[in-house]
């Protein structure tokens, strides 16, 4: 049983007495009576998880004891009971933070029944988001967030702590799959924004003519369809952090509203006139190379200069050196628990073939490989033969980073073999060259065939 | 149930919801609080300090309306609402008799229960 301390704080004896009695029908509610408001703070250090007070107090009013309880707790619940029926008051109360104002009558005590089952699911709701945030938070360290220890994330790591304490606008920049979106979540859950929101948006997802509406929101009647008010991105991000995925696919006419908002700081929803002041972190990201865009005019230079900011440059996987392998363990191990297999390792071959292989797609494309891999091996290894790397973009990733004339001649043997059935004297006509060359290089363990 | 016309018992046989304990409790309180009270209000009164005497009655007010006193709510609450012009007119002066009769009736009558 949870006990529930609640504080009564009524003169009237009388009605007192009733109070505590129809709330202790509730055995979890542990009451403390007190008559006065002096005596109310005097006794606030035993902590009351909730207080009811009656407005006309011997010797201060209801508004000077919720200012003073408010300044020792702000997120204190306080439920107001009155002889008087006082609109005016109630309102002003509520405006000040109380959470209920209640006037004595013959339901009063039916009304303050639900009134605090209604505050108490209210904190059981708040201390579970606040769980759930420290989870979150905890979940989004940096390391345990993205895994990597090579020298190109450690530079990563180090604009990453540097972005986390200021409130400065980010752009991450990376090929599609280095996890733009996870650098993001980092940043804010690791910066003190960390327990407002974190609002993502995708701009290559959302069709041009809604994305107005979407990111500043837009009044009742703003046009067709529009039946209600509705907040935007930037609003639901109020003192969090709002990320811009593909930035770059967003037409020059919303560049220019989007720049007028971040320069105003300040939003007016579409079909409306209100301004509505903002208190948003930026974070933006793209795969494309913005400074091009710009040159080509298809990107708004003032606005890229706004947006720029911090700049976090995601290596691709085939610049990270041995990350691939701990990442790839570290998805097998994943691949295991989500698929209730054996635990399974990595082997010789397939290790060194994750290593060769430039994975266009990055560390998405690991992941999705490594999870069929984990699916399709049939022994406690997983091995070259499970791992299916010629996905999406075939033979291009052959030309897809500069390599020594001999590294070229490795990928393109490599290929031909996995293309040929691994039948070298096939691959040495194709190529015109000797079978030797192919077996050297094999007898040099510059490939390798699978078992 | 204990009905008559002076008061009722009713609102605080529903709270008690059966526990004689809490029942006698209230009845016991009501017998020491009330008498007392309006003691309070008279002195008050009578000291022409109006924010005493409107602060007494507010803290007898929801004894009257449990107790369901109906002659008394009323003016119970035009003691309690009473500016210090007011209170000092003859009509305090009558409303605080009637409250002194009535409650030594109720109180003699609940003293047989």
């Amino acid at each position: 049983m949870d006990s529930y301390s609640i504080f009564i704080v009524e003169d009237d004896p009388w009605y007192g007495e009733i109070l505590e009695y129809h709330l202790t029908l509730n055995p979890e509610y542990q009451i403390t009576r007190l008559t006065s408001g002096s005596q109310c703070l005097a006794q606030l250090h035993k902590r009351p998880q909730l207080i009811t007070i009656d407005y006309s107090l011997p010797d201060m009013n209801g508004k000077q004891l919720l200012q003073r309880i408010r300044s020792a707790n702000p997120d204190l619940p306080v439920i107001f009971i009155s002889g008087q029926e006082d609109v005016g008051t109630a309102v002003e109360l509520l405006k000040m933070g109380a959470n209920d104002y209640l006037v004595k009558d013959d339901h009063t005590k039916d009304l303050l029944w639900n009134s605090i089952v209604r505050i108490r699911e209210n904190q059981r709701l708040k201390q579970e988001v606040e769980q759930l945030r420290e989870e979150l938070g905890q979940k989004y360290e940096f390391e345990k967030t993205i895994l990597g220890s090579s020298a190109a994330m450690k530079r990563v790591f180090a604009i990453m702590e540097k972005a986390a304490r200021t409130s400065i606008n980010v752009s991450v920049t990376g090929e599609t799959g280095t996890g733009k979106e996870l650098v993001a979540k980092a940043i804010h859950y690791n910066s003190e924004r960390a327990k407002k929101p974190f609002v993502p948006v995708n701009m290559a997802a959302i069709p041009a003519d809604l994305l107005e509406s979407e990111l500043f929101g837009h009044e009742k009647g703003a046009f067709t369809g529009a039946i209600a008010r509705k907040i935007g991105k930037f609003e639901e991000a109020a003192k969090g952090t709002l990320f811009l995925d593909e930035i770059a696919e967003l037409d020059l006419n919303l560049q220019s509203k989007l720049l007028r908002v971040l320069q105003e700081r300040e939003l007016v929803r579409v079909g409306g006139n209100e301004k509505v002041k903002l208190d948003v972190r930026l974070i933006v990201a793209t795969h494309r190379n913005l400074a091009k865009e710009v040159k080509e005019g298809h990107f708004r230079e003032d606005l890229y200069y706004r947006i720029m900011g911090l700049p976090v440059e995601l290596p691709p996987l085939r610049q990270r050196d041995n990350d691939v392998l701990m990442l790839a363990k570290s998805f097998l191990q994943e691949a295991c628990k989500t698929n209730k297999l054996g635990p399974l390792q990595l082997s010789n071959s397939a290790k060194e073939m994750l290593k060769q292989y430039p994975f266009p797609g990055n560390v998405r494309e690991l992941k999705a490989v490594i999870e069929l891999a984990a699916v399709m091996s049939n022994g406690q290894e997983v091995t070259a033969d499970d791992l299916h790397l010629n996905t999406v973009g075939g033979d291009n990733f052959l030309l897809s980073d500069a390599k020594t004339m001999k590294e070229y001649n490795i990928g393109i043997i490599r290929h031909l073999l996995k293309a040929n059935n691994n039948n070298i004297q096939k691959v040495a006509d194709i190529l015109d060259i000797g079978k030797s060359t192919i077996y050297k290089m094999i007898q040099n363990k510059e490939i390798v065939l699978p078992v | 149930m204990e009905v008559n016309e002076l008061y009722s018992l009713q609102k605080i046989e529903h709270i008690a919801r059966g526990d004689q304990a809490f029942l006698r409790k209230m009845i016991n309180l009501f017998l020491e609080q009330a008498p007392s009270s309006v003691k309070d209000i008279r002195q008050a009164y009578e000291k022409k300090d109006f924010a005493a005497m409107a602060a007494q009655a507010h803290r007898l007010k929801s004894a009257l309306d449990t107790m369901a006193i109906t002659s008394l709510q009323q003016d119970i609450r035009a003691l309690e609402r009473m500016d210090h012009e007011e209170a000092g007119t003859a009509e305090a002066g009558v409303l605080i008799n009637k409250l002194e009769t009535v409650i030594d009736q109720v109180v003699a009558q609940v003293r047989t229960i």
